[in-house]
């Protein structure tokens, strides 16, 4: 008795120092009682301060401690291996905390890492091989003529859809044919700057943007809108002000934010918000 | 269809640049194959008994029948045959060799698979699908297929 499948509490405390993680222990001050029962039980002291830590066997009395925490054996290192939670072994009356608690939940598992048995001896581990790489991949996106009508209307605070002469239809932003009717499309048509909302994705989970590796901050929501003067079904996506995100609903009237600076680009256009 | 000639009103180019970290698993059987070309220069296979089939590089299950393959490993020789190739004639950062150089299909004695790897030491103008070729292996590893530096004839 006095361990948990085969590891000892001398095991958790020999493997302090090899676990510990002095980052997480920066600005941490405080001194830590053990006093296990039973068998291989003991008492230790392990003091962390100023991102460091030192263990002592204690023989006697523990003084000075800001948290002590009493346990047996066999519970200790059941925690300690993850069989079950503080919590449980608390409320089996097999683990009791005097003094600061919150050091159990907040502190402990920020300046150690976790026990996992070594397999000392024994079989040896199978080596599997890991390639990581960062693979750069340079890219050039050249607009054409009817693409950069488009960002060069951005520039003048402008949405230039254009219009299949055969269908009638508007294609938001412009392509060079008529997606149906494969058509050349030459007429341009000014449409918006308001639109209204048909649907709204809300964005919980980001991806890194491939070109900055930044993430964005969610939740972020996308509207899909259909712009002032465009076929209906023609519509046309962008990113929703965050303000808006709890009250937008489909079939509300939004109308576009501009950046100050305008370079004739796609960062003209910053985002949508409700036209009230 | 006529192809216009555009004009040069309202185009221009945005470039960019993509960073894509990224991790391959060789996974159990596709390390124990490189570690073998690595260590003991030696290239592996897994055979399906029921297909009666060796496939290099080795796979954990057979593609036809999914006979569990991975403990079933025959060693092969260095040598092999060419069953088809290409000359690469184009020059890119991502690739092994400056151009020209070939790529082949190699089917190495006692596989029924093919891979492809370099072939080196003949010209493009006689290379042909059937030549004999022995795997020459790298001086330094990668810890990939290129731990065999590439073929030559034999």
């Amino acid at each position: 008795m006095g361990e948990y499948d085969g590891v000892k509490v001398e095991n958790i405390f020999n493997t302090m120092e090899k676990r510990f993680i002095s980052l997480g222990a920066l600005g941490v001050d405080a001194v830590i009682g053990y006093k296990i029962t039973g068998d291989h039980g003991g008492t230790w002291k392990l003091t962390i301060s100023d991102g460091t830590m030192d263990l002592q066997v204690v023989q006697g009395a523990l003084e000075g401690c800001t948290t002590e925490i009493i346990a047996d054996a066999e519970a200790f290192v059941g925690v300690n291996v993850g069989k079950f939670s503080v919590a449980d072994a608390m409320a089996g009356g097999r683990l009791s905390i005097e003094g600061d608690a919150t050091v159990i939940g907040n502190i402990l598992p920020k300046i150690f890492l976790p026990f996992i048995e070594d397999i000392a001896g024994g079989e040896q581990g199978e080596e599997l091989i890991c390639l990581s790489c960062v693979p750069t991949i340079r890219q050039r996106f050249a607009t054409g003529p009817v693409m950069g009508k488009w960002l060069k209307g951005l520039g003048e605070k402008k949405f230039y859809a254009n219009r299949c002469p055969k269908c009638g239809r508007t294609q938001t932003p412009p392509r060079e044919i008529c997606a149906d009717c494969r058509v050349r499309c030459t007429e341009f048509a000014q449409v918006g700057p308001g639109g209204t909302v048909t649907l709204i994705d809300k964005v919980m989970f980001a991806s890194p943007d491939p070109l900055t590796g930044k993430v964005r901050s969610t939740p972020y929501a996308m509207i899909f809108m259909v712009l002032d003067g465009c076929t209906p079904g023609d519509s046309f996506s962008h990113e929703l002000k965050r303000s808006d995100i709890d009250r937008i609903q489909s079939g509300m009237k939004v109308r576009p934010v501009w950046a100050e600076e305008r370079t004739g680009g796609y960062n003209d256009l910053l985002y949508f918000e409700i036209d009230q | 269809m006529t192809i216009c000639k555009e004009t040069k009103k309202d185009c221009f180019v945005v470039e960019g640049k993509m960073s894509l970290p990224n991790q391959y698993f060789a996974g159990r059987v596709g390390s124990k194959f490189i570690i073998s070309l690595r260590d003991a220069h030696r290239i592996l296979g897994v055979k399906c008994t029921t297909c009666n089939k060796v496939f290099v590089p080795p796979r954990e299950y057979c593609e036809r029948c999914m006979e569990k393959l991975d403990e079933q490993w025959v060693e092969l020789g260095d040598e092999g045959m060419v069953t088809n190739y290409t000359v690469v004639l184009y020059n890119d950062r991502h690739l092994p060799r400056q151009a020209p150089y070939i790529l082949a299909m190699i089917k190495i004695d006692g596989a029924d698979t093919p891979f492809p790897h370099i072939v080196e030491g003949i010209d493009a103008g006689e290379m042909k699908t059937g030549l004999r070729v022995r795997a020459v292996y790298a001086e330094k590893t990668t810890h990939t297929i290129r731990d065999i530096d590439h073929f030559e004839p034999v």
